[in-house]
């Protein structure tokens, strides 16, 4: 009996053992049960989004990289602002305080005549956000402003380089100050405002600014090179002079300024190859190293005023809306960061963010789960202020988001069948299949396909071998008849998983301006340059496929080809089309360019005379950029938000097609009533870093059209496809919009707007009862 | 034996430096370029890569890494490949285990498959036993594994739900669901090498029972399975014993399709992306890993001759001339 008592109390003791360890867990935000005002959590049920995601090195906020990595950061933070679907406003979209207590009030005013802001300046530069005072780690640690400062201080540390940096040193959300601090003391002479007159000869044969020794970068980032040296584009240099520049350059990539190299460097930058800069040019391939006129913390435009306040200073003059859009960091948590401080050779770094405990939240979610190159898992933060501040109704059902990392589509997707995971991309072979099922979305992205000649006589000549005719590409009539051949609407269908046919450089998504969501291609002037390129009477018309035409173009590129003696009676045509592998998908690119030209070389003397090789390339970009590829296609897209320095990557040393020369290839467009004509990387500048940069919209507009109608009417590109995704969801998911509605909101965020119809153990049976193989036709 | 094997090892350490200098020389040498339109991100990865060395001349590199590979066994850290930042050798060893895992599982069913199947051919020669084995032999060697890893998946897995579809996550590997979620990957592993195996054994089987040595054993009343056990099969071993060897060896390769079908974080896929990805540290540290397992794998290899059988000297500096 009393054996029997001990026993009973022993069970009774593990019980009660068990449950208050059940309630620590809740206590310590690591169960799924509910104690917020969000809504949508029935108590003790798991609502968790299975997905999966590529290779996540590390979500430290300096150096994450990739998008899969900013999507887990999303879900263990908080911006400042939220974009988040709203049906009662015309644009279905609103943006609301999340980690601000209200919108960014513009006091720049208090700051004018101080960090590089004019002293009549009245608006736009110095925006001050006040935070909420319940935002904490989830560790219950408070966030202050100073947890604001750290991060900044952390990511533009000159010392780290951190990869992300150039968030707050370039482009349009600038800070003041934050490149030079960013920079250290050795940087560019351009970057801290010196012009030659700055340069002095000195007697020794040197040169100097302020009194420093003058550095030639030969192999050092150059922002006239988006971060490239000189020496990336050697094959532009004399070969005497690259050789007499490698055998001075030293470890930093620098060479110091003499006479002698001076005068080489000028005989390059002034040569027709470089575009034949002038000697006031120089100062953007210099460097020097002042230790006084590095940045101090001091002059960067980041303020702490109080605890609950911060201040962004930005060297250009934003709107509200982009203030909103542009000024927000990823907080990084001190303790942790420092504790985990590395020397990575040199650099000073640290492994914050590459396992679970190296890692904080402070947003909806937490880690709780990391195994490298395998899996992923969040879990609720119930530290997190959103579940109980009242401004999440309804939202964040999600209780778990659980990514495995797997690479292979077929397995994906056959996970997906069984119930496994809630989402899957579709590529163009599941398309028939799936396209049309009612769990299909499609969700219209920035990048656009286009093809890209090589133009280039001397090198196109220099691979024919007998027999073999490469030459005819640089006629004018060649590429167009390829634009024309083309039928976008087919190659979509056939090629993609639900592409949209395009026809400009930019696509649809693209908008200049924000507050009213008005796109680039809407506009007037970008309408009448589709119209008047390919011909058509108006935009609903466009298909920019003509056959016949076609035809005819394709006979005068051969008669011209031959008259010239480029091209004999025997001669193929061989399109060497360098593309990034070699499996169904990408032979499927290959093979519809091949049919489509040999259906509009029917009839004319080039009737099977053409054909198209499928060359495996990695590096293809890089490749089409040294000459090596006649054919590639290209995708450019991102930054949606500003059409117009998408025309960076064709009129600047970005551009991949080879034998385009875009400093000297002209447009003549006319601005305020005047028509000028100029070349197309003097437009480009004008446009995006000079006299046109804070131009009218309209204006923009106007410049961005001309310039997209020059080239493509040289048709060395062929703008064919807007990238679309097509993903399905699971059939527990119900979306939160039966439309996509921007590139802001896309379909609404799945951890915050998604609802289930099911929690993990229903939605389980089910799949169970279905046989593991669920009905998505 | 003594002076055959030091000489061995000691060629196998100046070819391991000779590759190690090869490898390190061309990987820098492939073009690493900043991709375009990064802008301020391009000029970060630049100067990260310079504070690493990359832009310094090859050889000062080469010096380096040779300095802390031998000086502090410092093999340096992760930046394109697995874990930012995290050192190589931590990297690799983390990776190892599940390529392991299902290798081993793999060679361990291979083996006695393989000789048990290549038995029956042998003894069962041209008879219709031996005839099924050889077509299951001409598809098993002929069918690429990822092939069966497909219909595996598809079948077994799919659709008739006897086994997940990838590994388990974790590091549970005396666990009942790890092994379970690893039983579609160990079997598709494991055809080629059966096949493999049955295919020697049965030639080398074929070949020693057709010797006068087994008319004289069977003369002297041993029975036909005896014979076969006691004189024919330890005969036929010796050459393929190397093969067994090779295979275990070859574990520590990996499959890359293979893991890449079933989501395996093993090492098979690491080296293509290391290379890929410029990942200079993460590559010449799988390398020679690697180069070593290879180059001591064939002294072993060539040493196990011996052991086998005792007839078979090594080293005794005769030579085939007459």
């Amino acid at each position: 009996m009393k054996k029997k008592l001990v026993a009973i109390l022993l069970v009774a003791a593990m019980v009660l053992s068990l449950v208050a360890c059940g309630d620590k867990k809740t206590s310590d935000g690591g169960s799924g049960s509910n104690a917020s005002d969000s809504g949508s959590n029935d108590a003790g049920k798991k609502y968790t989004y299975f997905s999966t995601t590529g290779t996540i090195n590390t979500l430290n906020p300096c150096d994450w990289q990739l998008n899969n990595e900013s999507t887990c950061m999303g879900l263990c933070s908080s911006s400042l602002y939220d974009w988040r679907i709203d049906f009662d406003s015309s644009t279905e979209w609103a943006y609301v305080p999340e980690m601000a207590t209200a919108l960014p009030e513009d006091v720049t005013t208090e700051y004018a005549g101080q960090y590089g802001i004019p002293a009549d300046c009245t608006q736009g530069r110095a925006w001050k956000v006040t935070l909420r005072q319940d935002a904490c780690w989830n560790d219950g640690t408070p966030i202050t402003s100073a947890d604001f400062i750290y991060s900044m201080q952390t990511i533009l540390d000159p010392n780290a380089k951190a990869y992300r940096s150039n968030s707050y040193t370039d482009g349009q959300f600038a800070l003041a100050g934050a490149k030079k601090y960013a920079t250290g003391s050795f940087g560019e002479a351009v970057g801290r405002g010196k012009t030659m007159a700055d340069v002095v000869k000195e007697a020794d044969g040197t040169y100097t600014i302020d009194g420093h020794q003058v550095f030639f970068a030969w192999n050092a980032a150059l922002s006239l090179l988006s971060g490239s040296g000189l020496k990336k584009y050697e094959q532009y240099v004399q070969p005497e002079i690259a050789e007499y520049f490698d055998s001075l350059v030293d470890g930093r990539g620098v060479m110091p300024l003499t006479e002698e190299v001076y005068n080489k460097l000028f005989e390059f930058t002034s040569s027709d190859a470089w575009g034949n800069e002038t000697e006031e040019d120089l100062i953007n391939y210099f460097y020097y190293d002042d230790p006084a006129t590095a940045g101090t913390w001091e002059e960067v435009g980041f303020l702490a005023p109080d605890d609950y306040t911060i201040v962004w200073i930005t060297c250009n003059a934003l709107t509200e809306f982009y203030s909103v859009y542009g000024l927000d960091i990823t907080l990084i948590k001190k303790d942790l960061f420092e504790a985990n401080k590395t020397d990575a050779g040199g650099l000073t770094k640290s492994t914050y963010g590459t396992s679970v405990e190296t890692y904080a939240s402070y947003g909806p979610y937490y880690m709780d789960e990391y195994q490298e190159g395998k899996h992923i898992h969040f879990t609720r933060n119930e530290k997190w202020f959103g579940y109980t501040d009242g401004n999440h109704e309804g939202m964040y059902q999600t209780t778990d988001v659980d990514y495995q990392m797997i690479d292979e589509h077929t397995t994906i997707l056959n996970l997906f069948l069984q119930g496994k995971l809630d989402d899957t991309g579709l590529t163009s072979d599941d398309i028939p299949d799936y396209g049309t099922s009612e769990f299909t979305i499609y969700t219209p992205e920035s990048y656009t396909a286009t093809y890209a000649w090589n133009t280039d006589f001397d090198v196109l000549k220099s691979r024919e071998e007998e027999n073999v005719n490469k030459t005819i590409f640089t006629y004018l009539e060649w590429r167009k008849a390829f634009s024309l051949a083309i039928d976008r609407q087919a190659f979509c269908k056939t090629c993609t998983a639900g592409y949209q046919p395009a026809f400009g450089i930019v696509n649809n998504l693209y908008v200049y301006d924000p507050e009213t969501m008005a796109s680039y291609r809407s506009s007037e002037p970008a309408k009448k340059t589709l119209c008047e390129v390919y011909d058509a009477a108006s935009i609903d018309e466009l298909t920019g496929y003509n056959v016949d035409e076609a035809r005819q173009l394709l006979q005068a590129a051969y008669d011209k080809c031959y008259a010239d003696g480029n091209i004999d009676d025997d001669d193929v045509v061989e399109v060497n089309y360098h593309i990034y592998g070699t499996d169904a998908t990408y032979q499927r690119f290959v093979d519809f360019c091949e049919a489509a030209m040999l259906k509009a070389a029917e009839g004319t003397s080039l009737e099977n005379r053409i054909k198209f090789n499928l060359v495996e390339d990695k590096d293809y970009y890089n490749s089409a950029k040294a000459g090596l590829c006649d054919l590639i296609r290209e995708n450019w897209g991102g930054a949606a938000m500003n059409p117009f320095t998408m025309l960076e990557v064709y009129c600047t040393d970005t551009s991949n097609e080879y034998g385009f020369d875009y400093m000297h290839y002209e447009a003549t467009i006319t601005v305020n009533g005047e028509t000028k004509t100029q070349s197309v990387n003097a437009w480009y500048d004008e446009l995006c870093n000079g006299i046109y940069s804070d131009a009218d919209p309209e204006v923009r507009l106007q410049i961005m059209a001309g310039v997209e109608k020059a080239l493509l009417l040289n048709y060395h590109i062929a703008p064919v496809a807007a990238y679309t995704s097509a993903e399905m969801v699971s059939q527990r998911i119900i979306l939160p919009t039966d439309h996509w509605i921007n590139q802001l909101i896309n379909w609404g965020s799945f951890a915050r707007d998604f609802k289930y119809t099911m929690d993990d153990a229903e939605w389980e049976a089910y799949c169970k009862e279905q046989g593991n193989e669920l009905s998505y036709k | 034996m003594f002076r055959y094997i030091m000489r061995r090892i000691g060629l196998a350490i100046v070819s391991m430096f000779i590759i190690m200098t090869m490898l390190f020389v061309l990987v820098k040498m492939l073009p690493n370029p900043v991709p375009d339109g990064m802008g301020g991100q391009g000029r970060a990865l630049v100067e990260m890569r310079r504070a690493w060395g990359y832009y310094d001349p090859i050889w000062t590199q080469y010096l380096i890494f040779l300095k802390r590979v031998f000086t502090e066994f410092n093999w340096g850290f992760c930046t394109t490949v697995g874990t930012f930042l995290q050192p190589v050798t931590e990297y690799l060893v983390s990776k190892v285990p599940f390529t392991v895992y299902i290798n081993v599982f793999a060679e361990a069913i291979s083996i006695p498959l393989g000789i048990f199947f290549g038995m029956m051919a042998a003894i069962f020669k041209n008879k219709w036993q031996d005839q099924v084995i050889n077509v299951f032999i001409m598809i098993f060697i002929s069918v690429p594994s990822f092939v069966y890893a497909f219909l595996l998946q598809y079948f077994v897995g799919f659709k008739l739900g006897l086994c997940p579809l990838v590994l388990k996550s974790g590091f549970d590997f005396f666990s009942w669901e790890m092994f379970h979620s690893a039983i579609m990957p160990i079997l598709a592993l494991s055809f080629g090498p059966i096949a493999s195996y049955m295919r020697l054994i049965r030639a080398e089987l074929s070949e020693v029972l057709t010797a006068d040595y087994m008319l004289l054993a069977r003369t002297k009343g041993l029975t036909r399975w005896q014979a076969t056990f006691r004189h024919a099969f330890r005969n036929s071993i010796i050459p393929i014993v190397p093969h067994f060897l090779w295979g275990f060896i070859g574990i520590l390769g990996g499959s890359i399709l293979i893991e890449r079908i079933f989501s395996v974080p093993g090492i098979g896929g690491v080296y293509i992306t290391a290379l890929n990805k410029k990942d200079y540290d993460v590559f010449m540290c799988l390398s020679m890993f690697w180069v070593v397992i290879g180059l001591f794998g064939g002294i072993l290899a060539d040493m196990s001759y011996g052991l086998i059988d005792p007839r078979i000297r090594m080293g005794g500096g005769k030579t085939n001339d007459y």
